[in-house]
């Protein structure tokens, strides 16, 4: 339902510590269904509002309205509807494949979780290391199984902390062909990155957060990769 | 009154959730139990070296020894506790996860209460036959005071753990932060253990003291660990 | 911006000077040597009131790290760093004098008697509460962690003190005449007094110049930061 409005607004955001500022005046939009990509250099203020979204931060000023209530007294039904990709896997090396999904699902409260397990397991090509700990598994396994992870319990936001970082080919196409099955099946999505082919390549819209504010925004089909990375080192530049 | 309901069924969904992950990487690995056990052990064999008891002698002092040999080796215990949530960054998936923070705080204690009894209910046989003492004597008593003093110990123990995981030398921080502030449990822990080893002086007093310690930290840690887990 | 002379910390600093001065005069011209233990008794007048202070400082940490935690303002971290800082520096003085006078008074160094190990307990667990500080990185978690430790140390004072003392009534040791500051009375009360003042004074002046000094940190670490930003 593309053009249903506000699932996610979030209105002047300033997130401080002393004199350190994280995060000055940020204000953002989320429709259902869409997919908002931002990018920033390193300390740019991307992960702290990735953070505030997902509730690990919630100390800052300015509002956030999350699936239509207030995101402070945001509660468990608020989590269980988020998922989290970043580039640490969040996953147990002693456990195995299925323990590691098997506790997430529990967290999660997923209904008849041996079912979706095995499914997850289908998706990222996994069968045949069900039961090995994590700790055997090759970096790109370890990661196709960190999205299996993230999408256990079937979220219907998903934010995503610099996912490419460090994936290999493989993992990186199972990450696109899941972002585009997602969003295709109604899902949201809010990315921050500093790559811009990857970033560009599904995003409805972008926005540039530089030193805690963001200083551009367009829809994407108003500008092209080209452009918006001309505009885009400018804005580095100054 | 339902409200309170579903809350006390969603906190025990999330202490039993923690603890068979925690049990289910010890399983696997035994790390938690064959560091704290072997240290433990090596405690109580330097002991006997350096000191060379009489059976009277060990059997008035034993105590001391057991709890000191206890608390050196649960330290190795908790420190792993939150070290393997470090690892990954798997913290975060405890704070991005729909549960109840004190019930986090719970699963992670009881599974340092169990990993830290097991071994101390193995070294007890053994300590009493290094050093001739008799154990038999109030051994029910005796386990029931293991069990209070191994809950106030890894109460503080285990918000203590989550705390030192987040620092540089956290190996260190961590019995530097937890020993002198375990001070009360560990003398009432060894006076009660001294009475079930044989002694003579009632514990009453000392027994009072053991649970309401339990009770003061269990409570403490369980209202601040959300903050830990915040940021 | 913070270069403006510190009236506040100038007065107070000026005050704690003729204060001392004035205890100084009082306990070793003014207030009569007590007559069993002699000259070293005068080093009460500046054991006990170190004793009180860092319990007021302890007590403050608490405050402050409550505080802390409700409004997750950096100015109370700072406050409780300070305090516990000097709260640290007033028990170390409590653990050099008190040895000091036990010695020539009692015949030893140490007795594990309830008020000095307590003390003692309370330094390794404000020791700690330091060091934490001193290795943890991130400032807004180290500020959190630091909370909940202040907290947490606090509570445990009560316990720590009730479990020291039923162990010191199973386990008697000998009676040591001459308890601290038993009924004291006429000039030496006064004398007390003043030097309790005295060091309650100085003790705000150190607060006050500790905690100044975390603010001028701090705006360097922000000046840092946007030479930083303007390099890359």
């Amino acid at each position: 339902m593309p053009g249903e409005p506000g699932l996610l607004a979030a209105r002047d955001i300033t997130k401080s510590f002393g004199r350190f500022k994280a995060l000055r005046s940020v204000s953002l939009d989320l429709a259902a269904g869409e997919f908002l990509t931002i990018f920033g250099r390193n300390g740019a203020g991307k992960t702290t509002f990735l953070k505030i979204v997902s509730s690990i931060i919630r100390t800052y000023s300015g509002s956030v309205i999350l699936f239509g209530s207030d995101l402070k007294r945001a509660d468990d039904d608020t989590r269980r509807r988020i998922g989290f990709v970043s580039h640490e896997s969040l996953l147990y090396k002693d456990l195995s494949v299925y323990d590691n999904l098997m506790f997430y699902a529990r967290l999660y409260r997923v209904q008849s979780p041996g079912q979706r397990i095995a499914e997850m397991i289908a998706r990222v090509d996994l069968e045949a290391k069900t039961t090995v700990p994590v700790r055997a598994l090759s970096r790109g396994m370890r990661q196709r199984l960190a999205l299996a992870r993230a999408f256990i319990h079937g979220p219907e936001l998903l934010l995503l902390d610099e996912p490419f970082t460090g994936l290999d080919e493989r993992a990186s196409e199972i990450l696109d062909g899941f972002l585009d099955e997602f969003v295709k099946h109604g899902g949201s999505v809010v990315m921050v990155t500093h790559d811009i082919d990857r970033g560009w390549r599904h995003a409805h819209r972008v926005a540039v957060l530089d030193r805690g504010a963001v200083v551009y925004e367009t829809p994407a089909a108003e500008s092209s990769a080209d452009a918006f990375r001309d505009k885009y080192h400018e804005i580095l530049r100054s | 009154m339902t409200f309170a309901f579903s809350g006390a069924i969603g906190m025990w969904h999330a202490i039993t959730t923690i603890f068979w992950k925690d049990l289910k990487i010890e399983l696997r690995t035994k790390e938690a139990f064959s560091a704290s056990f072997v240290f433990a052990l090596m405690v109580l064999v330097i002991f006997n070296f350096t000191l060379n008891l009489t059976t009277e002698e060990a059997t008035a002092m034993g105590a001391g020894f057991l709890w000191i040999a206890f608390a050196f080796g649960g330290v190795l215990a908790l420190n792993r506790s939150f070290a393997l949530e470090r690892d990954e960054n798997c913290l975060q998936g405890l704070q991005l996860a729909p549960i109840d923070r004190g019930g986090v705080y719970l699963g992670k204690c009881l599974a340092n209460v169990v990993f830290m009894l097991i071994t101390e209910l193995i070294l007890l046989p053994l300590f009493a036959v290094f050093f001739n003492v008799d154990i038999t004597a109030r051994l029910g008593y005796l386990v029931v005071v293991l069990v209070l003093g191994t809950i106030g110990f890894s109460a503080v123990g285990t918000l203590f753990s989550a705390i030192a995981a987040h620092t540089r030398m956290r190996e260190v921080i961590l019995p530097i932060l937890l020993l002198p502030a375990a001070v009360p449990v560990l003398i009432a822990a060894v006076e009660c253990t001294t009475y079930a080893l044989g002694g003579d002086a009632s514990p009453a007093l000392w027994f009072r003291l053991l649970v309401v310690y339990d009770v003061i930290f269990l409570t403490v840690s369980f209202l601040t660990f959300g903050f830990i887990l915040q940021e | 911006m913070t270069s403006a002379p510190d009236k506040t910390g100038i007065l107070l600093t000026a005050l704690a000077l003729i204060a001392m001065l004035v205890s100084l005069y009082l306990v070793f011209m003014y207030v009569p040597t007590e007559t069993t233990m002699g000259e070293v008794q005068k080093i009460f007048y500046f054991h006990v009131p170190s004793a009180w202070l860092a319990f007021l400082a302890f007590f403050l940490v608490f405050v402050f790290s409550v505080v802390y935690l409700m409004r997750h303002e950096k100015k109370w971290d700072n406050l409780a760093a300070s305090t516990a800082e000097i709260g640290v520096l007033f028990c170390t003085l409590v653990l050099i004098t008190g040895p000091i006078w036990a010695k020539p008074v009692w015949g030893i160094w140490w007795t594990w008697d309830a008020r000095l190990t307590l003390t003692l307990v309370l330094w390794l667990i404000y020791v700690g509460y330091l060091m934490l500080r001193y290795y943890m990185v991130d400032p807004e978690r180290k500020a959190t962690f630091a909370a909940v430790l202040g907290i947490v140390g606090f509570v445990d004072v009560p316990l720590v003190y009730f479990s020291i003392r039923w162990w010191r009534t199973q386990h008697p040791q000998p009676v040591l005449a001459g308890g601290e500051g038993s009924g004291i009375e006429g000039p030496m009360l006064l004398t007390f007094v003043v030097c309790l003042a005295t060091f309650t004074v100085m003790f705000f002046a150190l607060l006050r110049y500790r905690y100044r000094l975390q603010e001028l940190r701090d705006a360097l670490d922000e000046l840092h930061d946007r030479v930083d930003h303007s390099a890359g």
